[in-house]
């Protein structure tokens, strides 16, 4: 139980810094570059080879409390992905994966803060859950979507240079 | 399973899923059919698997899964045995870093991820499903559970296990489902029932926690020492010196020092790395056609069986500690690891001398050789302290006898507890303010409030309960149970199990405190039932307090726990008129008052039971009261000042 309880309200960073994943140099670096790329955080930390994407994906999990989900091992009904319109999926580096009766399930590479997932609900009319997925595995579902709007990012971290699921 | 089906169809009630008014006509018909309340639900067309999964996903805020989607990965297969995956309906899902994500049909069971966390080492994240989906997901992955004809262990499939040190893992879609272990047999129980009979003559566990560990060794894939150990809390030297001295002095099997012993790589070569650490076996010798190998539990059948497939040498037997054979196992093959959950505790007792030696160790330390405590200085302490009376009208209708003197005793208690010389940060829960939830999230969060700092390893725990207990049967066992507010008299549901109680005062990372030392009084054999005489109070059993014996003593985690009861075994607790308390909260204030320098929780029991040992029932002559303290004398004590 290492902090789901004291973690959840702390941002990604502080989260990372504070688990010794990343250095605070790392870390200044990476929003260095952030505001220079508009990617997104957990995009930079992975490709800079800051930390593992697995480790990352697992210090997400593990700290806000969200289960981890191998994409490439479920099989996700491709009629999902019409759920979220794809520049929004692309601009919150989040993936449909599952729709059970009023429950919707998303994977994410990084932090989906509370007000990401309320603008997910109302758009969906579901109740969303958040799993936690690899950076390579999100990359490759969203790279499949039909291509509408311009991306942000590198996959689609906000232009304005803000990480819109680590604010 | 009753338990969770009256949950369960709670929160379809609330979600709208099942009308309020079939609510108990499922209750009765679903037992009569033999099924779940889930299949009688799918079966009669009530409801469908997505509306029951949405239902529980959305009330408990977890996220949902369909298991017929998923593919799962060996190594996560292998984290929950076949048979614990179906006993607790949970399914392994995937593994990232120490973070475990399972399915899990009923997630308000803490006590199943306790048991979960036990087994697999792992932190826990929960998602949502069905137990017929889980069952389904058991059979196709782990197998049926109908072809036991040849292969019946990991070790027996060939595969490496846990790590990849000596061949690359198959994928799981490659290969066909897992075959389940049966159930031992009588003649493969023997062993152990034979060990059994020693343990409890020697007072190493009583009768009922050995049928306890024999039976989840019978149904399980554990060997009888790790339930012993890791359920029933037996020490791993008294498991070694019983098992040498009484089916060893038969057996032949001896204890061996493997620090003490050089490595024979012609030995290491015999057996397989993955082999060795799965089932705690390290290869000692070999001589000619001989085979020695050092065993953790050296009676086990299965182990046994294992062993002659991997070799065709005649095989010695020797047991020694999990600790060393882990090592050696880490000396003779490098990488491999023995997964260290089921490690037992190196108590530090030399089991040679112990043994073998002219001289016997002493167990017990002498006090003035107790080095201070590290941490000492800093320490902190923090105290719960419940109270109720049961006074309102909602426990009229339920049923609850009406305490007088539960809700002030508390707060005296408190009051006390707070002041020099003890000084104790405490959270006073009295009343309606005294939910189940209000008590479980002390220990969830590890803290007493949000402005409390959390417990750290250093510092104290206390837990005072005064208020209603009784012993409860339900599904087959008895359990004493406390009740908080919003309990109901005759109800496990909704209060606090002694195995809960247990738990959470020394049970597994999920439930528990982190304080290093927790002391827990409990008057809570206070009257229960308005129907018969309000003074009656329930008589405290051998039974209702034997999982509180199992978890007092050496656990999981490096900490001492002590657990003091109001009474005494066949006795009750009483309120008494004219002190204007409960016996032992009056007789406790007293104990607390001007308390000599140095005093320890186990001083303050002394004084307190020789304060009680005055006191008699007004108005029943002959009616004495004494409180029993349960703790493990090998441990150190709590000094309270």
């Amino acid at each position: 139980m290492s902090g789901f309880a004291d973690n959840w309200r702390k941002t990604l960073q502080e989260v990372l810094v504070e688990q010794g994943v990343i250095s605070e140099t790392q870390l200044a670096e990476a929003l260095r570059k952030r505001h220079r790329s508009g990617a997104m955080l957990v995009e930079i930390l992975v490709d800079e080879e800051y930390v593992a994407e697995k480790d990352l994906a697992g210090t997400i999990a593990l700290n806000y409390g969200w289960p981890f989900l191998d994409l490439e091992r479920y099989d996700i009904d491709d009629d999902l992905c019409r759920t979220f319109p794809p520049g929004l999926m692309r601009q919150y580096g989040v993936i449909p994966v599952e729709r059970i009766g009023d429950a919707m399930a998303i994977a994410a590479a990084g932090r989906v803060t509370p007000d990401i997932i309320s603008e997910l609900e109302d758009v969906s009319g579901k109740r969303v859950f958040v799993y936690v997925s690899t950076l390579t595995q999100v990359r490759r579902m969203l790279a499949r979507l039909p291509d509408s709007g311009r991306p942000r990012g590198r996959s689609g971290g906000s232009s304005t240079g803000d990480d819109p699921t680590d604010p | 399973m009753a338990k969770f089906d009256r949950k369960l169809l709670g929160i379809l009630v609330k979600q709208g899923v099942v009308d309020e008014s079939d609510r108990e006509d499922i209750l009765e018909e679903a037992p009569e059919t033999n099924c779940s309340v889930t299949e009688y639900l799918l079966n009669t067309g009530r409801a469908t698997e997505e509306q029951i999964i949405s239902a529980v996903s959305v009330e408990l805020n977890l996220p949902p899964i369909d298991l017929a989607k998923c593919r799962v990965a060996d190594d996560v297969l292998e984290l929950i045995p076949a048979d614990i995956a179906r006993h607790y309906t949970v399914f392994p899902i995937t593994k990232v870093g120490k973070l475990l994500t399972i399915a899990i049909a009923d997630p308000m069971d803490i006590l199943i991820q306790d048991d979960i966390n036990i087994v697999t080492g792992c932190e826990l994240a929960l998602v949502v499903s069905t137990d017929v989906a889980i069952r389904n997901a058991c059979d196709r992955w782990y197998g049926d559970g109908e072809d036991t004809s040849s292969a019946d262990s990991i070790d027996d499939l060939d595969e490496p296990y846990p790590g990849d040190w000596d061949g690359k893992k198959r994928d799981a879609t490659l290969r066909g489902p897992r075959r389940r272990r049966p159930p031992l047999t009588e003649d493969e129980m023997a062993p152990a029932k034979g060990l059994a009979w020693y343990l409890v003559e020697d007072g190493v566990i009583d009768q009922a926690g050995a049928d306890g560990a024999l039976d989840y060794h019978r149904r399980f894939d554990v060997t009888f020492k790790d339930a012993l150990t890791m359920r029933h809390k037996v020490k791993e030297s008294d498991y070694i010196v019983t098992l040498v001295r009484s089916v060893g002095t038969r057996t032949g099997v001896t204890y061996v020092d493997l620090l003490e012993e050089r490595i024979d790589h012609e030995a290491v070569k015999e057996l397989r790395a993955g082999f060795c650490a799965a089932r705690k076996v390290a290869p000692l010798s070999l001589n000619g056609d001989v085979l020695t190998v050092a065993m953790s539990d050296p009676l086990d059948p299965k182990i046994e069986q294992s062993l002659r497939r991997q070799t065709r040498r005649s095989i010695v037997y020797r047991v020694s500690r999990d600790q060393h054979i882990a090592e050696r196992i880490r000396m003779s093959y490098g990488k491999t690891d023995v997964s260290p959950i089921w490690l037992c505790k190196d108590d530090g007792l030399n089991l040679t001398d112990e043994l073998y030696g002219t001289k016997v160790v002493e167990r017990e330390p002498k006090r003035e050789d107790v080095p201070r405590e590290p941490g000492a200085e800093t320490r902190k302490r923090y105290a719960l302290v419940v109270g109720i009376d049961y006074a309102d009208d909602v426990h009229r209708q339920q049923g609850f006898g009406r305490l007088a003197y539960a809700q002030s005793d508390a707060l005296q208690i408190a009051e006390r507890l707070s002041s020099p010389p003890y000084g104790f940060e405490v959270l006073p829960l009295v009343g309606r303010d005294a939910t189940l939830d209000a008590i479980l999230d002390v220990f969830k969060n590890n803290q007493l409030r949000a402005d409390v700092p959390p417990m750290r390893e250093e510092d104290q725990f206390l837990i005072f309960f005064a208020g209603c207990g009784e012993a409860v049967r339900a599904e087959g066992e008895t359990s004493y149970v406390l009740h908080p507010y919003n309990g109901a008299p005759g109800m496990t549901d909704g209060s606090i199990s002694m195995e809960l109680l247990g738990r959470l005062l020394q049970g597994a990372r999920y439930t528990t405190v982190r304080a290093g030392q927790c002391m827990c009084v409990l008057d809570a054999c206070r009257p229960v039932g308005a129907r018969g005489d309000r003074t009656e109070g329930c008589e405290l059993d051998r039974e209702s307090a034997r999982d509180m014996e199992a978890v007092v003593g050496s656990g999981l985690e490096h900490r001492t726990v002590q657990v003091l009861f109001g009474c005494d075994f066949g006795q009750r607790s009483w309120e008494d008129a004219t002190l204007r308390h409960g016996v032992l909260a009056h007789h406790l204030l007293e104990a607390l008052r001007d308390p000599p320098e140095g005093m320890t929780f186990l001083h303050l029991v002394r004084r307190l039971t020789t304060l009680m040992e005055g006191w008699e029932h007004p108005e029943r002559p002959g009616t004495r009261q004494k409180p029993r303290l349960f703790w493990d004398n090998t441990e150190r004590e709590i000094a309270l000042l």
